[in-house]
């Protein structure tokens, strides 16, 4: 037999009472549970609400200003950034930087009809929070690796950012997308041809409602005449061309019957398939070191020649770098924009009083004022909401909690204070029914826990996952928090219904 | 008043409780309570029997106030427990769990539990051996007649009597000094009533334990009691129940016994109803 000990009746106390509390068919259990996922449900989507207002925050959408500078007024717009940028400025209106930026139309080659269409084309600072944050947008479209025969670009290359929306009307693919068709339109010493940019990003908008975006130095060569824009080798000497409709020995037997051939050290030639239409054929021309630059510029008509540049459709690609040495150090692009970003958008009404104060001429969209005013009310209201709900469940399961306890209690208090009689101590109850309360909680916060994330994967097959949060540190205080508050709570209310005597709960007094 | 026994194990002296104060519900000038010993506490409802179970049985003290002392000796100890009342709650505990035990007309089992563990229970409080309280109890089942397969029941399944026996093997089955029982056969027939009643008397007087049965049944007090005591109003303060020493019968040499007259079954019935009816016609009047 086994030996009695004080713990035999506390563990048998505690089985039979924890069994109870559950209630018939786990009915009490059941709604406490509920209780707390509807708890943890509140403060998950509170805190996927906040997560995404915070992404918005840090999106450039929400947290950019432009402002619209109007022709002949870069001087005044440089002294407007110039008192913005001043730290007290800064610090007060929550301006984390800004940029100026110039938007232009240019041409991109539609692949299905062979017709360039124009789109607004903006430049970025190459270092700056917008392009970073373009860079690591979650729903960026990017890759790496592009489509078979294209070069590699070296890391030091400049690209094109583009929303996917223009890459779709181009008739490419966004998934293999490696460069863009950057028509160039020809003058009277040039035919037209289309270079092949690379595109470093694909996103789903930019900012200003553009199409395009490229880096600064890009943006600056791209403002310099023709001839200085296209430059078709890189720094090794090297170009690529791509040859649409003749096969590679034919171009390989062009350029070795060229009278020129004696320029070129090496050519590699391969077939390249940009898309579902056309097949080309790629050809890499290495000219030999002591080719100099000017005799590059003449190597870009007879590629041109080489290529059959009659026909439209001609294309050429070639690496672009960023060259931000020599000749292109001081250039600048042209102010047309200048773009400001916000940590927080609380005093943007006090920034378009301040915008005014420093430079009348320039204006501001209102609606996107109202907008950012309207985002920062609404981050407010969801953190209050928040609270709100989390606040409201707790003293929901407070409530229920005591209620059950004091109900359970005052059915039993005759066979309570018959125990109470036959000496089992207050210090005794009240502890037992305090590892009860604990274990109680646990429990339905492991279930209630386990349901939520039950919500979550199935939230996740719809895709929506991202609206609740659960894996947060404030989910976790919150619980010990709610535990606090619940378990102390009921604790009270037991301790003050034993209070009683005996007699008084045998006899109900 | 030592013609049971020479040493009581509870001496009550000129106790006074009250629920309002200077209004007393129960005086009780002398009473004492010795070994082996079944004491029917009778009267009439409200005359004060319970007030006497919950105080004695330290269950409860009056609001109103109370004096006097009741007294408990054990191993050559004497404790006040209305002193105790004034320590820890761990000390008054610890007295309950060494010296009292209950059982209530409404049983008072605990329902989540089943009949077999509400009978354990106070054993286990007081820490004995399970294993020991265990037979104890099925040997108890046995004598009152309980199926054993009914220990593992719940008490809601069980009938009012079967419950009664229960709640009365859950009193018997732990150790105590004084057993305090209020209406403890109210809910059986009087066969049941009668067995229950044997059992308590020869398991009282063969551990030399005490029992304390508030009750309306002079009929069963007259069978099985030691001593019947009688609680009247008293004539000097209207409202207050009095236990003197005139209302106190105890059996000597197989008769009946009071103020040095001796009584007979049938003689001390119509005594005690007589008493009874006299104090309802006196609240009526």
């Amino acid at each position: 037999m086994k030996r009695a000990s004080s713990g035999a009746y506390r563990s048998l106390f505690i089985k039979r009472e924890f069994r109870a509390l559950l209630g018939p068919g786990y009915g009490y259990f059941v709604r406490l549970v509920a209780l707390m996922m509807a708890m943890l449900l509140a403060l998950g989507i509170s805190l996927g609400g906040l997560e995404q207002l915070r992404i918005r925050m840090d999106d450039p959408f929400t947290n950019t200003l432009e402002v619209a500078i109007p022709l002949g007024s870069g001087d005044l717009a440089q002294e407007a950034y110039d008192s913005l940028m001043v730290p007290d400025v800064r610090e007060a209106l929550y301006i984390e930087g800004g940029e100026f930026s110039q938007v232009t139309l240019d041409w991109l080659l539609d692949m299905k009809l062979g017709e360039a269409r124009w789109f607004r084309n903006r430049s970025l600072a190459v270092d700056s929070r917008l392009t970073h944050q373009l860079l690591t947008d979650p729903d960026l479209l990017y890759r790496d690796v592009g489509p078979e025969g294209l070069p590699e670009r070296p890391s030091d290359q400049c690209g094109l950012i583009v929303t996917e929306e223009t890459v779709r009307q181009l008739g490419l693919d966004p998934h293999t997308l490696e460069a863009l068709p950057f028509r160039l339109e020809g003058n009277e010493d040039s035919s037209s041809f289309t270079l092949f940019l690379p595109v470093f990003a694909i996103v789903k908008q930019l900012p200003g409602g553009c199409d395009l975006a490229m880096p600064d130095p890009m943006a600056v060569m791209r403002n310099e005449p023709y001839e200085r824009f296209v430059r078709p080798f890189d720094r090794n000497n090297q170009v690529s061309l791509l040859v649409p409709d003749l096969d590679e020995d034919e171009i390989r037997a062009r350029i070795e019957s060229s009278p020129y051939a004696g320029e070129i050290y090496h050519v590699v030639s391969s077939s390249a398939k940009l898309d579902d239409h056309y097949t080309y054929t790629q050809v890499t021309l290495s000219l030999r070191e002591d080719v100099g630059v000017e005799k590059r510029q003449v190597w870009r008509k007879r590629l041109e020649e080489l290529a059959g540049s009659a026909d439209r459709r001609v294309l050429l690609t070639y690496p672009w770098y960023c060259d931000n040495e020599g000749e292109n150090r001081n250039m600048e692009i042209k102010k047309y924009r200048l773009n400001l970003f916000f940590s927080q958008l609380d005093n943007v009404r006090e920034f378009e009083l301040k915008l005014n104060e420093v430079a009348d001429g320039l204006s501001i969209d209102m609606s996107r004022i109202e907008s950012s005013r309207n985002f920062s009310l609404v981050a407010r209201l969801t953190a209050i909401l928040s609270a709100g709900l989390f606040l409201f469940c707790l003293l929901g399961m407070v409530f229920y909690m005591n209620h059950m306890v004091q109900n359970h209690l005052y059915r039993n208090r005759q066979g309570l204070g018959t125990l109470a009689a036959f000496g089992l101590s207050r210090r005794d109850l009240n502890g037992m029914y305090s590892q009860i309360i604990i274990l109680y909680t646990v429990f339905a916060t492991g279930f209630g826990f386990l349901l939520v994330l039950m919500v979550k994967g199935i939230l996740e097959l719809l895709g929506t996952a991202s609206y609740l949060v659960i894996l947060h540190p404030y989910l976790f205080v919150a619980i010990l928090l709610g535990w606090g508050v619940v378990i102390l709570s009921t604790r009270r209310s037991i301790h003050q219904y034993l209070q009683k005597t005996p007699g008084d709960l045998i006899f109900n007094r | 008043m030592s013609e049971v026994a020479a040493n009581p194990v509870l001496s009550v002296r000129d106790l006074q409780c009250a629920y309002i104060h200077d209004h007393p519900v129960l005086s009780i000038p002398e009473l004492d309570i010795y070994r082996g010993e079944l004491v029917f506490l009778l009267g009439r409802s409200g005359i004060g029997k319970s007030t006497f179970l919950e105080v004695a049985g330290a269950m409860n003290l009056p609001g109103g106030g109370i004096t006097g002392s009741i007294s408990y000796f054990s191993e050559g100890e004497a404790v006040d427990v209305i002193d105790l009342w004034s320590r820890d709650q761990d000390v008054i505990s610890s007295f309950r769990r060494q010296h009292l035990s209950f059982v209530f007309q409404e049983t008072n089992l605990m329902e989540n539990f089943s009949s077999g563990e509400n009978m354990l229970l106070p054993g286990l409080i007081q820490g004995g051996d399970e294993g020991v309280i265990h037979e104890r109890v099925r040997a108890f089942m046995d004598q009152l007649g309980l199926e054993q397969k009914l220990f593992d029941q719940h008490p809601n399944r069980l009938s009012g009597g079967q419950r009664q026996r229960m709640a009365f093997i859950r009193a018997l089955s732990g150790h105590f000094e004084v057993l305090f029982g209020d209406e403890p056969t109210g809910n059986l027939d009087p066969a049941s009533a009668e067995s229950l009643m044997e059992l308590l008397r020869s398991h009282l007087q063969s551990s030399g334990k005490s029992g304390v049965l508030v009750s309306h049944d002079f009929n069963l007090a007259s069978r099985f009691a030691s001593r019947i005591a009688v609680i009247t109003h008293d004539p000097d303060r209207f409202g207050t129940g009095l236990l003197d020493r005139e209302n106190i019968f105890w059996i000597r040499d197989g008769h009946w016994v009071n103020r040095d007259r001796e009584w007979s079954h049938e003689e001390l019935s119509v005594r005690l109803s007589n008493l009874i009816r006299n104090q309802e016609r006196l609240v009526k009047a």
